[in-house]
């Protein structure tokens, strides 16, 4: 599905891993695992989400959990691009 | 190079003249515009090549450390956008001091903002502009920078409890500066860059504008939002060529990279 090809891509890109996209897959966990994820890097892949998708992410929208793995980011996006 | 200071409103601004390549005939002065906070940190290796690249293509190359920024004086948080539109016309005042013509306005990302807005306000400033992915939405921009203090409630990295971006603007709007990510946002300057806008600002008739984008689509390309900017222009008799190149979007990421294609598309005016 080219949404979640889409996600790898720009979080591969913001947080210059691109030698670890292949072990990317819906179960690894992102925040807390991934040392590039602190924070200017969250509010950088969120720019870069809105940017790319078109939608703007408010406050509300996210949590902790929506970070929690790349599964559950996927999922927000394709949830956001529908609403 | 030659690294000097030059006296302006609110304080002395730290600037560095890349001279032009004594074995090619001088085209004329460039005066680059920076771009926001760690925007300019992120690029600053891509602003001197590009310079180093003029200069060897016989541009002189003036580049602007605005007011409370880089090594000119004063702190972010006194900076406003008049104090900043000051620093332009007295770099623009030196560059006249030594070529008889107006200097071509680079203005990267905010950058592009600010300059555009000046040249509304002062239509002869020049007659030529190089727009590096300016930023369209002043307001927009903002949100995405206050956007750094609030993902801290995500990562946990925050001491200050839950802030939202709502929160945020109600201080500045309340006239409180943030602080954000080591920056001193005051709220006259978010207000400021708040205002600015791609989409509502009138350029002179007749300025010749080349606009540099970076995209991630095969082929590159601009988004709908650019090409309706270009169109408007065009029609209010603005001589503009857009351009879109696949490269890595330096200025968004903290490790230093090269956007070659960037530069070869930029030389191109």
């Amino acid at each position: 599905m080219t949404t979640i090809l889409d996600v790898k891509n720009i979080l591969v890109t913001t947080l210059q891993i691109s030698g670890r996209a292949n072990n990317i897959d819906a179960k690894t966990h992102l925040l807390g695992n991934i040392p590039e994820l602190d924070s200017m890097a969250v509010a950088m892949l969120i720019t870069a989400l809105e940017d790319h998708f078109g939608f703007i992410i408010d406050d509300d929208d996210i949590s902790a959990e929506t970070f929690e793995t790349f599964g559950s980011l996927c999922d927000f996006v394709i949830k956001k691009q529908s609403s | 190079m030659k690294p000097f200071f030059i006296k302006s409103i609110a304080g002395n601004i730290f600037c560095l003249y890349h001279s032009p390549a004594v074995n090619v005939e001088f085209k004329r002065n460039i005066l680059f515009i920076p771009p926001f906070a760690e925007e300019l940190n992120r690029s600053r290796h891509m602003i001197n090549k590009q310079a180093r690249e003029f200069s060897e293509a016989g541009y002189g190359v003036l580049i602007l450390d605005l007011y409370g920024t880089g090594d000119s004086e004063g702190d972010l948080g006194e900076a406003s956008l008049a104090i900043w539109q000051k620093d332009i016309l007295a770099a623009v005042s030196w560059l006249r001091s030594i070529s008889d013509t107006s200097p071509i306005i680079w203005a990267m990302r905010t950058g592009g903002l600010i300059a555009t807005d000046l040249l509304q306000k002062n239509s002869t400033l020049s007659d030529q502009m190089i727009l590096w992915s300016p930023v369209i939405e002043g307001k927009q921009f903002m949100t995405q920078f206050l956007r750094i203090k609030t993902s801290a409630n995500l990562t946990n990295e925050s001491e200050d409890g839950k802030t939202s971006v709502k929160d945020l603007w109600e201080n500045i709007d309340a006239g409180k500066s943030i602080e954000i990510a080591g920056y001193n946002l005051s709220a006259q300057m978010a207000t400021d860059i708040s205002a600015l806008s791609l989409k509502a600002v009138k350029l002179p008739r007749n300025l010749s504008v080349k606009w540099v984008e970076i995209s991630q689509a095969e082929p590159a390309c601009l988004s709908p939002a650019i090409k309706k900017i270009v169109d408007t222009w065009k029609a209010n008799d603005i001589n503009i060529t857009a351009a879109a190149v696949n490269d890595l979007p330096f200025y968004n990421l903290q490790e230093p990279v090269w956007a070659n294609n960037y530069i070869k598309e930029t030389l191109i005016l």
